[in-house]
């Protein structure tokens, strides 16, 4: 696989749904993750070799790599503004109005990319890739209680989004 | 989990490419990503295969041309000229049988004049001759050939002291145990004194026939004529003196031809000789434009470069030789310029590396500082894969190697010019020293490290290989010195790429 040009398309025909859309999930337009996507598919290849298939499945590990390469990118590009302040935030769970079924995975990928940063992480983090607080408080270097209420925050960002938008189209 | 959550996981984990397209990334991405993959390996194993299957073939190919000129030389003996004889040589190599004629004066009292002619006939069929001496030879070929001596036709005249002596050698069937009929009667030249120059022709071609054939059949038939000829020669009269000398100085040409049957083209030459290297003519290389960086540049300088070559030659024949020996080349280069690099995980603790640098592997950004090298980053400034970096270099270099080469050459002779070409590799062992390194990184035009200096370290050695395309040509000087000059290109590393002059000693 490694330098061999066709075998590293076939992967990336087979994957690349799959890591775009992660990465359009974690930037906060189509730029960024466009940005964060061919970042993505630099680190992916050039750390082919050191994917171990005994320590889990192809489709985590590359996942894994995409959300770090965000990471990076993210942190290099707008981290500091956004993830200052995010301590001594409250951590609240709470059910959020079920009103999403009429949406599409596009749609839903809007919602998540005009969060802002830190809501987004987390909730892409919690949410979508199944991390723990405490994995995503180790990732980003924040407390568990930060993580929880980032991830609340984000859960009442995108109700009161898509409360708006069903507000304006019911006006319309 | 909550619902939102659920749903949530649920679209977008979903991956099917969408109508519209909108989840499916453009091949723009893919083809700006796609140079910074890793390149495809070099197949080393490749290059170590094809080193010993190089030396495998050049001596399978000097034994098959070694053969031939073997063959060659039985037929194409050289011409022996002395004060009071007269030799003639004919030559010709496509064939396969040799014959041989003495003749002596008729008169005894003068001197003698004899002739060495050498010519040759072309035969591969069944041979039957009766020589008008009484020696009759019959031999069957079928397919492959051999030599054999037929005293085909010997006139002797006891009376006027005459005797032509004629020695074929012909082309029979290997078989001759089965094939051949070999039959001999007394002849009258057995009664000549001359006789022992026929033995001393025997002698050198029953010795070719002992070194280059294994006919053993035919070895003992030669055996039995010389026997019976040296039987006779017993019983002869004495020789007169004069002609008992030629006789003996016939003789002794033919048993110096039997101590060196390998013929005059198996000859030895060694040498000695100077390279002018490409880089010290060119004075200094620049690399090509980098679409992607418009300012890269990177220049390397060459210089008082020192080059010793010594040279081993064996012929195989006329026109083919291998050639070995030792080359050393010391060089000195100037890297000077700016590159760009994208970092990655794989090249970063090349030059920077941290007690962090473990979490890299879980893509968080850290600072890092240089450890190996000492590269200190100005303060505040970090590193990391993806990076895209520019490093100001001004390196200083010295290189020092030893080539073991072996090549074969092709040479075509004009007077007293060759020219030749000839291919091979080489085994090279290389020492890189760095004399001084200033290195600068930049990241957006913009200086990220602090002032950088390094001294000299190594060597670092390396064990490569090379291949090998020559040419050139070589003037005679005297019958044993050359002097040539030469152009050798060596891939894959043009380093030691230059023009040689050279001087050579045939042994």
């Amino acid at each position: 696989m490694l330098g061999d040009a066709s075998a590293q398309r076939a992967l990336y025909e087979e994957y690349r749904t799959r890591w775009y859309m992660t990465s359009l999930r974690y930037g906060k337009n189509k730029m960024e993750a466009e940005d964060i996507f061919q970042e993505a598919l630099i680190n992916i290849f050039n750390r082919l070799e050191s994917y171990d298939h005994n320590k889990g499945a192809f489709t985590t590990w590359s996942t894994r790599v995409i959300i770090n390469s965000a990471m990076t990118y993210l942190k290099k590009n707008s981290w500091a503004n956004s993830m200052s302040g995010l301590e001594n935030s409250y951590t609240v769970e709470t059910e959020v109005v079920d009103i999403y079924d009429q949406l599409s995975a596009k749609e839903l990928t809007l919602l998540v990319q005009k969060l802002p940063l830190g809501y987004r992480l987390v909730f892409n983090m919690y949410a979508i890739e199944g991390f723990t607080h405490k994995e995503i408080a180790d990732q980003l270097e924040i407390s568990v209680g930060t993580s929880k209420s980032q991830l609340f925050k984000a859960r009442r960002e995108l109700q009161k989004t898509l409360e708006s938008q069903l507000t304006s189209s019911s006006h319309e | 989990m909550s619902k939102m959550d659920d749903y949530y996981k649920k679209q977008l984990l979903d991956h099917q490419p969408a109508d519209d397209g909108w989840n499916i990334p453009s091949d723009d991405l893919w083809n700006k990503a796609q140079p910074h993959f890793p390149k495809p390996k070099k197949k080393r194993r490749f290059l170590f295969l094809l080193f010993p299957i190089g030396i495998f073939l050049l001596i399978m190919a000097g034994y098959y041309l070694g053969k031939s000129t073997r063959t060659d030389s039985i037929a194409t003996e050289p011409s022996y000229a002395t004060s009071s004889n007269t030799l003639k040589n004919t030559t010709n190599t496509e064939k396969n049988i040799v014959e041989v004629s003495t003749e002596s004066s008729k008169d005894l009292s003068s001197p003698p004049n004899q002739s060495f002619s050498n010519h040759t006939t072309n035969s591969n069929k069944t041979h039957s001759s009766t020589t008008p001496n009484g020696i009759k030879s019959t031999s069957s070929s079928k397919e492959k050939t051999a030599h054999i001596i037929d005293l085909e036709s010997i006139n002797s005249s006891l009376t006027d002291n005459q005797a032509v002596y004629k020695a074929s050698n012909r082309t029979i069937n290997k078989d001759l145990n089965n094939t051949s009929n070999y039959t001999t009667t007394h002849p009258p030249f057995l009664e000549n004194r001359q006789t022992t120059s026929v033995v001393g022709a025997l002698n050198y071609f029953s010795s070719s026939q002992k070194k280059n054939t294994r006919l053993t059949n035919v070895d003992k038939q030669i055996k039995q004529i010389q026997t019976l000829a040296t039987l006779k020669t017993l019983t002869t009269k004495p020789l007169d003196i004069q002609d008992r000398a030629l006789a003996q100085q016939d003789l002794s040409i033919n048993i110096a031809d039997n101590e060196k049957p390998t013929s005059r083209h198996l000859i030895h030459e060694v040498g000695t000789g100077s390279m002018l290297h490409l880089l010290t003519i060119v004075g200094e290389v620049e690399n090509d434009a980098n679409e992607e960086w418009q300012d890269e540049k990177i220049i390397l300088k060459s210089y008082n470069n020192v080059n010793l070559n010594l040279h081993y030659n064996r012929y195989l024949s006329k026109k083919w030789n291998l050639s070995t020996g030792l080359y050393y080349h010391s060089m000195n280069f100037d890297l000077d310029g700016t590159i760009y690099d994208i970092l990655s995980e794989s090249n970063i603790d090349d030059f920077v590396s941290s007690n962090l640098s473990d979490r890299l592997n879980d893509g968080l950004t850290e600072n890092r500082q240089s450890d190996d090298f000492m590269i200190e980053l100005l303060d505040g400034e970090t590193v990391n894969a993806g990076d895209t970096l520019k490093f100001g270099l001004d390196i200083s270099l010295n290189l020092k190697t030893i080539q073991l080469p072996i090549l074969i050459n092709r040479e075509w002779s004009w007077k007293r010019i060759s020219f030749f070409v000839g291919a091979g590799a080489s085994f090279d062992i290389q020492s890189w020293r760095q004399r001084s390194a200033d290195i600068q990184l930049y990241r957006d035009d913009r200086l990220i490290t602090k002032p950088y200096s390094e001294g000299e370290t190594g060597p670092e050695r390396r064990y490569t290989y090379g291949l090998i395309v020559q040419s050139g040509l070589n003037y005679k000087i005297t019958d044993n010195l050359k002097f040539g000059v030469s152009g050798r290109v060596v891939f894959p590393d043009l380093i030691t790429t230059g023009i040689e002059a050279r001087f050579l000693y045939r042994l």
